[in-house]
């Protein structure tokens, strides 16, 4: 009997001593510096909770992790995208007990529920209808920040007349013209962007032509955008901030919150105080001010979860751990729990609060809901870009085949599955 | 003592034996262990590849019709085919090099050794380096760097960089944009005597403020340029007349200008240059869609033509000087000397190099993966990133059908190199003998520029890395300091190196424990030749079979067993991937031994004991070879770490740490320089046994 047990217990020792019943794998997809952030969260909970966590940084494969045959790989995953969580609910854990009615706004909570439980947890949260833009640089030409979409275009003239470029694009990275072009279309129309949601195929709608249009008008002046289209579809959206926005050559810088921290690490310390603020994305026909687009990095947990992940998920439900990584900006928290005096400063502070107080239903990324739909629009974007810079009567055309061009992929996509 | 009876004939002869031992009494032993000895080998190589191998297959069936009718398939497969082009570039360029280093005066150990360096690093090290020298910006890329500073001395920086003519002028003084004038032309004409007040916008001008406009005076065109924000100087204006150039000047501080124009009553235009006007130089786009490519060739091309060189380099220094003397006597031309005498014979030498840098170049994945951008991706695919890259929106089987035409590639080419293994066998070396060659001195400098060429990408990751991080991120020079390091190591970096060196050491023991009895039996072990020939073959192909064509079963029952989570899948797939190359390597360094010596070793006549300690230390070179290459491959990997479900190695948490390369570069370079470290040491300290042991040369 001994010996049975005995010999049965071994390859369980084995699998032990290999690392079986090991650290809570947590699976991301950042890196650099918000890894870093990251990582000061855990270090807290690994002090406070004794468990030992190991991050697994997969970058943009992160939505396979969830896919049927990965079998059991992590523990927690961050995942960044709201609509992933709604495809895959079936798969997640109810996280009911940590997500009380009260802990997150109504319209956050409702959005990770999926079959009656609550299958995530809200973590970072980030506000992407952002410009940022160099106070000091306005004050010197008497520039105030524009309210509507002709006050910005106007505004973009006058301070190229003056050799200021006036924005900077990292064209290299695709999601930063596609968030560009899902702000314009959101600004001008949000019935068609919702549209756009829920029947991907009607992308040569006139409403949604015009936004390509009016992102053309913007894009396409010569001495808009620093380094002309040639060196935005070169420039990263680091490098953007890095190599335009901080040396003066450009003036705004269209972004997210987090695009906060990339500024504030590498600003030069000499410059003066005050000289960086941010404007929301202007609207597009009236003065009427819209919700702030919206992503989230929501934290679920694979069915069947491990003791340590319901451990970790917990300890992420809390105001707490939410506060750890704000203070330093790059994370915006909903929770309640975490109020202006969390955030580095008043300004970025204004950004939870936009977010939180969000009424009627959230607005996301429209490319991440819509998978390799969204692919393709990135594509169809630098495509468009580099038609269209330097080259303003070129615009309408380019307008329309970029729309023609959405049309089949959307098309074609629809058709394989 | 051997002897030998057959038939009515009695030969004695008595031979010099190079063993001694005691003698054993009784039976000779009959080696019924031989099959044992190949157990662990076919088991850890059947259970954990060939079983998900023959599974992948089975469910392709079906599939086959769908993939092949993607087109995307076919583009990622033509530029598979493009890539074998570039691996026999690399083998010519291997070749030329490799005869380069015998025209050295000296420091030829010094050029191989920098050449082979590169092997030893991984392809995301290589990719890491190569995508920081062609950064587009010219601060942090050394290429941009060159090409900016070069088309500045050339070209020179334009005074007025950027300028428009203003449209809000109405009137003669207007500016327009004329190409036949090669400039900005004014709208009207002025005579002499003429003011003329030129504005532009797009300019950023400081500190100067616009004087007073110039006054008027006879015989001469005065006038300003100026900006938005002040004048500008040094800008070069003409006057032209019936397209004639009558005057030209610069303007001075404060934007003004004369022009001498006589006194007649001509009217004229005046134009300002094109290149005045020019906007800043931009560097070409290198990891855009239209240079991608090269660069990516370039970067393969470095990491393994010194490969290539040591052992060209090796088999033309296996070719008998006799040979060579014969020629030379009967008069036969260089080229004719090469191409008759000199290539036959290093025909193994080509087949190992040819085999091993095609199967690298068509299984291509981590150097795309690190150095192109997501969304050029489609533009460069190869085979195995279109299948990890489409994994999500494709079925199983349609997946494993991509994987099997990707094997299919791979084998075709494995096995035509093994077919031109089998008849011509290494040429042994017994002697190293000198051979007097003409040493150049022109040989020398080729030597020195190609040295520093090969050494630079490394040089730059290493300089890189010593900078803080803020400042690599600008590309600002300062102090080196490890600020780099301390951030990679703290960033998660430490714990994956621990966990890989173990994966590794763990990895290659049980590659040696298994394949060294198997090795041994196939050689030694009486197995009839047809099935040696049969074993050959498929070790050879589960040698070079895809991680793409196993990895899905495997994770799927790890998965089962509850071991998903830690480092034992990692050490199982990478000891039964490479348990068939290190047989098949063994094997042939034990069967190149002279006969005599398997002869004693054979069971009854000595001790077993005496026996193998001779084969080993026979034998050493290739086992040597063999530990190394496991190790260093192991510790380099990238695609069996993102593939199979494990414990997170190195490759990887470095390869998630270069998703923001421009603010991360110091970090990055730092964890590369990490990485790269220990298997450039240990290979560059054991790469004598490794290219003997590569090419035969057991002793």
């Amino acid at each position: 009997m001994i010996r049975r047990r005995t010999v049965l217990a071994a390859p369980l020792a084995l699998a032990v001593g290999c690392g079986v019943t090991g650290p809570v794998r947590v699976a991301v997809t950042w890196s650099g510096w918000e890894l870093a952030r990251f990582r000061a969260v855990l270090d807290v909970f690994e002090t406070e909770s004794g468990l030992s966590t190991e991050v697994v940084p997969l970058g943009d494969d992160i939505s396979a992790v969830l896919g049927s045959r990965r079998g059991g790989a992590v523990d927690v995953v961050m995942l960044p995208q709201i609509g992933a969580v709604r495809q895959n609910g079936a798969q997640l854990a109810p996280l009911d007990a940590f997500v009380p009615i009260g802990r997150f706004p109504v319209a956050w909570r409702d959005i990770v529920t999926l079959d009656g439980a609550v299958r995530g947890i809200p973590f970072k949260i980030a506000n992407k209808s952002v410009v940022w833009y160099r106070k000091d640089v306005f004050d010197r030409f008497g520039e105030k920040p524009p309210e509507r979409w002709t006050d910005w275009l106007a505004l973009n003239a006058r301070l190229a007349d003056r050799g200021v470029a006036p924005l900077a694009l990292g064209g290299a990275d695709g999601w930063i013209l596609s968030d560009f072009f899902e702000n314009v279309l959101h600004a001008g129309d949000d019935q068609a962007y919702r549209a756009l949601v829920e029947n991907p195929t009607g992308w040569t709608r006139r409403e949604v032509v015009r936004a390509f249009q009016e992102v053309g008008r913007m894009w396409a002046p010569p001495g808009t955008l620093s380094g002309g289209a040639d060196g935005a579809l070169l420039t990263q959206g680091d490098g953007a901030v890095v190599d335009h926005f901080l040396p003066g050559r450009a003036a705004m810088v269209a972004g997210a919150d987090f695009t906060y921290p990339v500024i504030a690490r590498h600003a030069e310390p000499g410059l003066p105080a005050g000289w960086l603020d941010w404007f929301h994305f202007p609207s597009r026909d009236d003065n009427h001010h819209r919700a702030p687009k919206v992503g989230a990095d929501i934290v679920v947990v694979p069915a069947p979860a491990t003791e340590g992940a319901l451990a970790l998920a917990r300890w992420l439900a809390q105001a707490k751990a939410q506060r750890i990584w704000a203070g330093e900006g790059g994370m915006l928290s909903v929770h309640v729990g975490v109020d202006q005096s969390a955030y580095p400063n008043a300004r970025v502070a204004d950004l939870a609060a936009e977010v939180r107080h969000a009424e009627g239903a959230l607005v996301y990324d429209l490319a991440d809901q819509l998978g390799a739909i969204g692919d393709g629009l990135r594509r169809v974007l630098q495509d468009f870009l580099r038609v269209v810079g330097g080259n303003p009567s070129g615009v309408d055309t380019a307008a329309e085949d970029a729309a023609a061009r959405m049309e089949r992929i959307a098309a074609g996509v629809r058709r394989e599955h | 003592m051997s002897t030998e009876t057959s038939g009515p004939a009695l030969e004695l002869e008595l031979a010099v034996r190079e063993l001694s031992g005691p003698v054993v009494t009784g039976n000779p032993r009959r080696a019924t262990l031989g099959w044992l000895l190949g157990l662990p080998a076919l088991l850890l190589v059947g259970g954990v590849l060939a079983a998900p191998v023959a599974y992948t297959v089975w469910i392709s069936f079906g599939s086959y019709g769908h993939v092949l009718s993607d087109s995307d398939t076919w583009v990622a497969l033509r530029n598979s085919l493009l890539w074998v082009l570039v691996a026999v570039g690399v083998t010519a360029g291997g070749f030329a090099l490799a005869v380069l280093t015998r025209r050295v005066r000296w420091g030829a150990t010094v050029l191989l050794l920098v050449l082979v360096a590169p092997m030893a690093v991984s392809a995301l090290v290589a990719g890491i380096a190569f995508r920081q020298m062609y950064d587009p910006s010219e601060h942090r890329g050394v290429v941009s760097a060159l090409v900016t500073a070069a088309h500045d001395a050339l070209k020179g920086t334009a005074p007025a960089a950027g300028a428009r003519p203003d449209s809000s002028v109405n009137g003669p003084d207007r500016l327009d944009w004329q190409p036949a004038a090669g400039g900005l032309r004014t709208a009207g004409t002025f005579q002499q005597g003429g003011v003329a007040d030129l504005r532009v916008v797009g300019v950023t001008v400081t500190g100067t403020e616009p004087t007073s406009p110039p006054a008027a005076e006879r015989g001469r065109i005065s006038g300003r340029v100026r900006a938005t924000t002040g004048a500008l100087a040094g800008v070069p204006v003409s006057a032209w007349s019936f397209g004639e150039l009558k005057g030209e000047t610069v303007t001075g501080p404060g934007g003004v200008f004369q022009l001498d124009v006589g006194t007649s009553d001509a009217g004229y235009y005046l134009v300002i240059p094109e290149d005045a006007i020019a906007p800043r130089f931009t560097p070409p786009d290198w990891l855009g869609p239209n240079w991608i490519g090269l660069v990516l060739a370039s970067a393969f091309v470095w990491a393994w033509v010194g490969f290539a060189a040591a052992l060209f380099r090796a088999g033309l220094d296996a070719v008998p000087p006799d040979l060579r003397r014969v020629a030379q006597v009967e008069g036969v031309g260089r080229w004719r000397q090469l191409r008759t005498v000199i290539l036959p014979l290093l025909r193994p030498v080509t087949a190992v190099v040819l085999l091993t840098v095609v199967v690298a170049a068509v299984r291509l994945f981590d150097l795309v993966l690190v150095m192109v951008p997501g969304s050029i991706q489609p533009d460069v695919d190869v085979v195995a990133v279109n299948w990890w890259r489409e994994r999500g929106g494709r079925t199983e089987g349609e997946s494993a059908a991509l994987s099997v035409v990707l094997f299919a590639v791979v084998a075709v080419v494995a096995l035509v190199g093994v077919r031109g293994l089998r008849h011509n066998p290494w040429p042994r070396r017994d002697e190293r003998v000198e051979n007097p060659r003409p040493r150049r001195r022109w040989g020398t400098a080729i030597a020195v520029v190609v040295a520093l060429l090969w050494a630079y990408p490394l040089l730059s990751l290493l300089v890189t890395s010593l900078r803080a991080p803020l400042d690599a991120a600008v590309g600002k020079w300062s102090a080196p300091s490890v600020d780099s390091y301390t951030e990679v190591l703290g960033n998660g970096l430490a714990d994956a190196m621990g966990s890989t060196a173990l994966i590794a050491v763990t990895a290659t023991a049980l590659v040696l424990l298994v394949a060294v009895p198997a090795a041994h039996q196939l050689a030694w072990g009486d197995v009839p030749q047809r099935v040696v020939r049969v074993l050959v073959v498929l070790l050879t192909l589960l040698a070079v079979v895809p991680v793409q064509m196993y990895a899905d079963p495997l994770n799927a029952v790890f998965g089962q067993f509850g071991l998903a989570n830690s480092r034992a899948p990692l050490i199982l797939v990478h000891a039964a991937a490479g348990v068939p190359f290190a047989v098949l390597l063994l094997r042939a360094a034990l069967v190149a031994a002279p006969p005599h010596l398997v002869a004693s070793a054979r069971p009854g006549e000595v001790g077993r004991r005496a026996a193998y300690e001779h084969v080993i230390r026979y034998a050493a070179p290739a086992t040597i070879a063999v530990a190394v290459l496991e190790f260093v491959q192991v510790w380099n990997d990238f695609v069996v770490g993102l593939l199979v479900n494990g414990a997170t190695p190195l490759s990887v948490v470095l390869w998630g740490q270069s998703r923001h390369f421009v603010t991360s570069i110091g970090p990055v370079a730092a964890g590369a320089v990490l990485s790269a470290v220990v298997p450039v040491v240990l290979l560059l300290c054991t790469w004598r046994y490794v290219v003997r042991g590569l090419t035969g040369g057991a002793r």
